[in-house]
């Protein structure tokens, strides 16, 4: 939790976003032993052999370990001092409307696993959004511990689309890892946290390859990191050059993302879509 | 794997819908007010391809405010995976060093120093200069026995250069050079592989590598003979560890303990010079213990096919040699024929008449205790590679200079070309004979002809004998005279027609009896006769051989022009030490070239993959690319020439020259390509050329790098390689037609089933009544199946379709009674004989009477080509090259971490000489040979052990050749101390082996 509170403390416009992101991971470490899907190491490559995303197979097994999650990070978080009241109140609201019924939590996962528009009728059309958001926060939880097996899997089988194989979203970011095979281009799922091997040059959105057209922006105070631009579609996808720790969350370089849209820069992928133009 | 898309994107879409930090309540103010304060800087990545040896790896520039601040391997590269050698990756200094030189530069004769001068002047001379030695000395027909031929061509300029610089520079240098008329036009190629091109030619019907860097991961036993490939190939060592790593033997043999023989598990030392007694024994070992792969004989060589009767061998001298002339007549290398003059078959591999009996006799003088005489390795090391090499397939071969740079150059790898035929070994996967390529581009200077004997595409340069096409299709066959007329299109455009020959009239006709090699321009230039020379890329006055030779032929120039990045020994060769400036009338022009990072343009690397490198940064000061240099001096003569009308101007004149300022590279690249002529579009592969002027193409085997007007050499897919073996048949381009492998016909027996189920790459589909595979089928016609004559040509660029054991004098005829196509035949045998090198410690073990190679033609100016007697000159030395230099060091000198770790030319001596001299290691040393003498380092070594040669001890010493007297780092150039005796086929000098005296300074 150490470098959450190191990463606010050097960026303090992030304080209240930070907080959030420790309390949740203090709740999902708790429950953590429960959380296990059970699934070896070897399996991932096979599973993300399949046509579909990975999650068509596990949605059951995860929304069932997601859910339980889910429940406790409605309740502890509606209970965190120093996060908005707004906030604290939507949780609220959902611990509520759930009446305690773990089939409640567990539907909603469902939903947002299988990428329905809709969520459980009972959730009040207000807190859709926070539910949708923290149902996220507990599948990328659950899945965490499974993140480096799923990228040897991805390299094993081959996998080398811009889509998450796991949820089927589009990367919000990426980042760079130097290895005996040079500095490679992992791509990062902002909803369900997988990464996976990409090809080091070309445009994960519109498949732009040509060299000419890209640009890259990096600004001295990040030195962290840098957005790649597409001359094409006009995207730009966030890269880590020093991934380690909030590094590798997109929640961290919110203020990277406020910079490209007033740069006039498209955003894709991701979980947060208010710098979105 | 495929994936749904669909299926993805339904999910990809309302993943956040709705949903913002915002909007959950967070308060966002402060994030965008520090935002407000960053300052975003642009910059920009592009890909290149690295400058040294031709393993081609990948390299990522990252450039900020037009400075290239970061260099580094490319992962997704196949060859190299992210990794790259210590001069790769030392390269991001060459746009930042203060080296460069960035204007034009004018030496007057006699001067002592050099003036700036701008472009225009710079082109305006050249041009001039180049015009003058034209119309001084231009020859329009010469008379041989009371005829007259008309040859179009000026024997005193010259161009030297392009393994450095890209293809399209290549193939405008070609193209200018001789619609000039210039027939003197050569470059690295000739001194490093041009034996290669002879060798394996005449075996297999092309002259490169046959199968890729990445497919030398599935080979089970790997040959590595005259190459140090750790130190001069670094990324190959990649492919061959992973080779290891699933259980393949390496083999080493060389005359030093090297970083490659580390790796090996069978290292032989071996005296420089003797490899074909080494290779002559492994063959006989082979055919004496029945080794050889039976049915692949059979079926994909030249094994049954029946000799001539007149054919003989005998102390050391095949029938047919001329002794006045040193030369064969090779009529009696022929085969018997039948009625349609297709060769006759033995009934059985028995039959003494046919191929195989003919090896098998020749070879049979080759026991292993003879060999072992000869070359020094132990008898029962040469039975343990043999044993080894054979009995452990797929086994595949890697060689370089250590085989190609010998007066037996081509024979050497000739044995290769044998050794491989009779085990099988070839067109399969983890097989073939791998030509290690040491310049980035050395295969596309070769493919687009910077050398005398060929035009683009390895089409024989027409000589005075061949006055029409017709002489020259009935010399070298109708199939390649399709690809004469789609070049003569390319080059002289809509000029070009049936009617008017293409106008194959235009071009230049060589002698047929003179040798244009590189040792004969500075030869002719001593005597006066060469005038004009413009060198780009290469730094001869430290590569060449007998460089007092050199530097005497350059003295003797009018005239002599160097484009290259940085100041080189060439260019400054007036102010090396110990030469009075005053006394050298010679003025120079020097150009400042863009380095490879500053342009864009295609190279290919050894596994013949085409790929282009992007231009992230604007060339150093006013430095300009070759392309837009060669653009220049083109079109400056060729305006010349238009306001002066001259009877030698007419192919200038008729060329088809205009090229786009913007993108210069791709359109020449399109010209390359070739078009129909009548749609307009770019040709989809060789196929689809025509021999009627409907269609053009500047290189036929570049035919199909565009597809659906997409440039494929630009592709990058790494992940794509469905049989596992390494192919990658997305990632950029290789000729022909994509084809990774060649020759992969031969990986199916004659039904067309592949002889490795496991391990296939093509195979006949009876059901789709075509051949298939994943990699391109090298196969004449895809539909033709096993049971018809093009089912089975496995090496279909030979006349035979077979490949050759025996190389035999051998035209295939059409139907019609025209010639299709003609095998090579080399010059001094056909098949390897073992000869000495022209200075050697040893008498031939053999055939004492015949010492040395029978065809060899030197001293060619005895004044300057002294050959040393062993009693002054006792000990072999051999030559190379290091990880930390490249070549002539134009590039890797100026580099001063290169030059930390290696600072200067040193000679290592055995310990046993060494104590013998009173030598110890980095003592100063004088070593000298019949043509000079230079002092250097001593390191004392125990990687060289004395060897037992006939009885006799032979010492061999080993020095780097890299240094001269400009750049960073300065040192002796050994190149002052070889020999330029060369082999008869290609000329390529002996610099591996030569005698020398070695001395305590
Ligand atoms: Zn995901
Ligand atoms: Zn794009």
């Amino acid at each position: 939790m150490e470098t959450i509170e190191k990463w606010v403390e050097k960026r303090p416009f992030l304080k209240e976003i930070g907080l959030l992101y420790k309390e949740a991971a203090q709740i999902a470490e708790q429950a953590l032993p429960s959380l296990s899907l059970g699934i070896a190491p070897s399996e991932w490559e096979g599973l993300i052999c399949g046509k579909e995303p990975v999650m068509e197979h596990i949605k059951n097994a995860l929304a069932e370990k997601a859910g339980c999650l889910l429940e406790n990070l409605c309740s502890g978080l509606s209970e965190t001092e120093g996060l908005p009241e707004r906030f604290r109140e939507g949780c609220r609201s959902i611990t509520g409307v759930s009446g305690g019924d773990k089939s409640f939590y567990r539907g909603i996962i469902f939903a947002v696993a299988a990428g329905e528009k809709a969520l459980n009728n009972a959730v009040p059309i207000d807190s859709e959004p926070l539910a949708r958001f923290l149902a996220w926060n507990a599948v990328r939880a659950c899945l965490k511990p499974y993140v480096g097996d799923i990228a040897k899997g991805c390299e094993k089988s081959g996998y080398d689309k811009p889509l998450c194989p796991v949820c089927g979203k589009e990367p919000p970011m990426a980042y760079l890892k130097k290895s005996a095979k040079g500095r490679r281009r992992y791509l990062i799922c902002g909803c369900c946290g997988s990464r996976w091997l990409y090809k080091r040059i070309g445009c994960p959105y519109c498949g732009n390859s040509d060299q000419k057209t890209f640009t890259i922006l990096e600004t001295e105070q990040e030195p962290g990191i840098r957005a790649d631009v597409c001359g094409k579609c006009g995207c730009y996808i966030k890269t880590v050059l020093e991934p380690a720790g909030p590094a590798e969350e997109e929640w961290a370089w919110l203020h990277i993302d406020i910079l490209c849209s007033e740069r006039g820069l498209k955003k894709r992928g991701g979980l947060l879509d208010e710098e979105r133009l | 794997m495929k994936v749904n898309r669909r299926s993805f994107l339904k999910s990809a879409a309302g993943a956040g819908v709705g949903l913002s930090f915002g909007g959950l309540g967070f308060n966002l103010r402060e994030a965008k007010a520090a935002a407000r304060e960053f300052k975003l800087e642009g910059s920009r990545e592009y890909t290149s391809i690295c400058t040294f040896c031709a393993c081609g790896c990948g390299m990522i520039c990252h450039v900020k405010e037009g400075k290239l601040i970061n260099l580094e391997g490319d992962p997704d590269h196949i060859v190299n995976e992210g990794g790259l050698c210590s001069k790769g990756a030392s390269m991001s200094v060459i746009p930042n060093s203060g080296e460069r030189v960035k204007t034009p530069l004018y030496r007057a004769p006699g001067s002592d120093s050099w003036q700036e001068i701008t472009w225009e002047e710079a082109i305006e001379r050249t041009a001039a200069a180049l015009k003058k030695a034209r119309d001084e000395h231009w020859t329009a027909a010469e008379t041989e026995n009371g005829k007259t031929y008309q040859v179009n061509r000026c024997d005193a300029a010259s161009i030297v250069g392009g393994a450095q610089v890209h293809n399209e520079e290549c193939y405008l240098m070609a193209k200018m050079a001789r619609t000039l008329g210039l027939v003197y036009v050569e470059h690295q190629a000739r001194l490093c592989h041009s034996s290669t091109v002879p060798a394996l030619s005449g075996s297999f019907g092309r002259g490169a590598m046959t199968n890729s860097w990445n497919d030398l991961k599935n080979a089970k036993v790997i040959l590595i003979e005259g190459s140090n490939a750790a130190e001069n190939h670094p990324m190959s060592m990649k492919w061959i560890m992973r080779a290891k790593e699933a259980g393949a033997c390496v083999i080493h043999v060389d005359p030093r303990f090297t970083r490659t023989s580390k790796i090996a598990d069978i290292h032989a030392q071996i005296r420089p010079g003797t490899d074909i007694a080494f290779l002559g024994s492994v063959i006989n070992y082979v055919l004496e213990n029945n080794l050889y792969d039976k049915d692949f004989v059979l079926n994909h060589t030249n094994a049954l096919l029946l000799i001539n009767k007149d054919f003989s061998f005998s102390e050391g001298l095949f029938s047919g040699y001329d002794e006045l002339d040193k030369k064969y007549d090779s009529s009696s290398w022929s085969y018997r024929l039948d009625g349609f003059g297709k060769p006759l078959k033995a009934a059985s591999l028995d039959d003494p008449a046919c191929v195989f009996s003919k090896l098998k006799a020749h070879f049979s003088r080759y026991d292993i205790k003879t060999a072992s005489g000869i070359t020094g390795i132990p008898e029962e090391k040469i039975r343990l590679i043999a044993e080894t090499y054979a009995k452990n397939g797929p086994g595949t071969v890697m060689y370089a200079l250590g085989m190609t740079q010998h007066t037996v150059g081509v024979q050497n790898i000739r044995c290769f070309g044998v050794l491989q035929l009779l085990l099988g070994y070839m067109g399969k996967p983890g097989t073939g004979i791998n030509a290690l390529r040491g310049e980035p581009n050395v295969q596309g200077s070769t493919d687009f002809a910077l050398l005398f004997n060929y035009f683009p595409g390895y089409l024989s340069s027409p000589t005075h004998k061949q006055q029409t096409l017709a002489e020259w299709t009935k010399s070298y066959g109708t199939f390649r005279a399709k690809f004469f007329i789609n070049l003569l299109k390319a080059w002289y455009g809509d000029k070009a027609s049936a009617s008017n020959d293409y106008l194959y009239g235009l071009l230049p006709k060589m002698n047929a009896n003179t040798n244009y090699s590189i040792y004969r321009i500075f030869e002719t230039a001593s005597e006066g006769k060469m005038k004009f020379l413009y060198i780009m890329g290469q730094n001869p006055m430290v590569t060449s051989p007998n460089l007092n030779l050199v530097h005497k032929g350059l003295c003797g120039l009018e005239t002599l022009v160097v484009a290259d990045p940085f100041m080189t020994e060439t260019a400054s060769f007036w102010e090396k030490p110990g030469t009075d400036p005053k006394t050298v009338n010679t003025e120079v022009i020097f150009l400042p070239a863009a380095s490879f990072l500053e342009k864009e343009g295609t190279l290919i690397n050894s596994s013949r993959m085409v790929q282009w490198r992007y231009a992230g940064i604007d060339p150093v000061g006013a430095a300009k690319s070759d392309l837009e240099i060669i653009d220049l001096i083109f079109t400056k003569i060729r305006d010349m020439y238009r306001n002066e009308p001259s009877e030698n101007a007419e192919s200038i004149l008729a060329a088809f020259w205009d090229y786009p300022k913007q993108d210069m590279a791709e359109a020449v690249l399109k010209e390359i390509n070739g078009y129909d002529l009548k749609t307009g579009k770019l040709l989809t592969g060789i196929a689809a050329q025509k021999d009627d002027g409907t269609t053009s193409a500047g290189n036929w085997l570049y035919s199909g790098i565009f597809m659906n007007g997409e440039n494929l050499c630009k592709r990058r897919n790494n992940r794509t390689d469905p049989s596992g073996l390494g192919l990658y048949p997305e990632y950029a381009w290789t000729w022909p037609g994509n084809m990774r492998i060649l020759y992969n016909r031969a990986s199916c027996d004659a039904t067309g089933k592949p002889y490795d189920e496991a391990n296939k790459l093509v195979w006949w589909d009876a059901a789709a009544g075509k051949w298939a595979g994943y990699d391109v089928p090298d196969v004449p016609a895809a539909a033709d199946g096993p049971d018809t004559p093009n089912g089975q040509r496995p090496f279909r660029m030979s006349g035979e379709g077979l490949g050759r054991l025996f190389l035999a004098k051998y035209q295939d005829m059409e139907p019609s009674g025209a010639p299709r196509d003609t095998s090579y035949v080399t010059a001094d045998g056909p098949m390897p004989e073992f000869y000495e090198p022209v200075e050697s410690p040893a008498d031939n073990a053999l055939h004492p009477s015949v010492q040395i190679n029978p065809c060899l033609k030197y001293p060619r100016m005895p004044s300057m080509q002294l050959i040393g007697d062993r009693r002054e000159f006792p000990y072999v030395l051999c030559t190379s090259s290091i990880t930390e230099h490249w070549c002539g060091g134009v590039y890797t000198r100026n580099v001063p971490w290169l030059n930390e770790l290696v600072k200067e030319t040193f000679i290592e001596i055995p310990v046993k000489l060494a104590s013998k001299l009173g030598i110890k290691g980095g003592d100063s040393v004088n070593v000298r040979s019949a043509r000079g003498e230079i002092q250097v380092k001593a390191m004392v070594t125990e990687r060289i052990q004395t060897l037992i040669i006939n009885g006799q001890e032979v010492t061999v010493v080993w020095m780097p050749y890299n240094w001269g007297f400009k750049g960073l780092s300065t040192a002796a150039s050994t190149n002052l101390l070889t020999i330029d005796a060369g082999d008869p086929n290609t000329w390529i000098q002996e610099t591996k082996a030569c005698l020398v005296n070695v001395a305590k300074a």
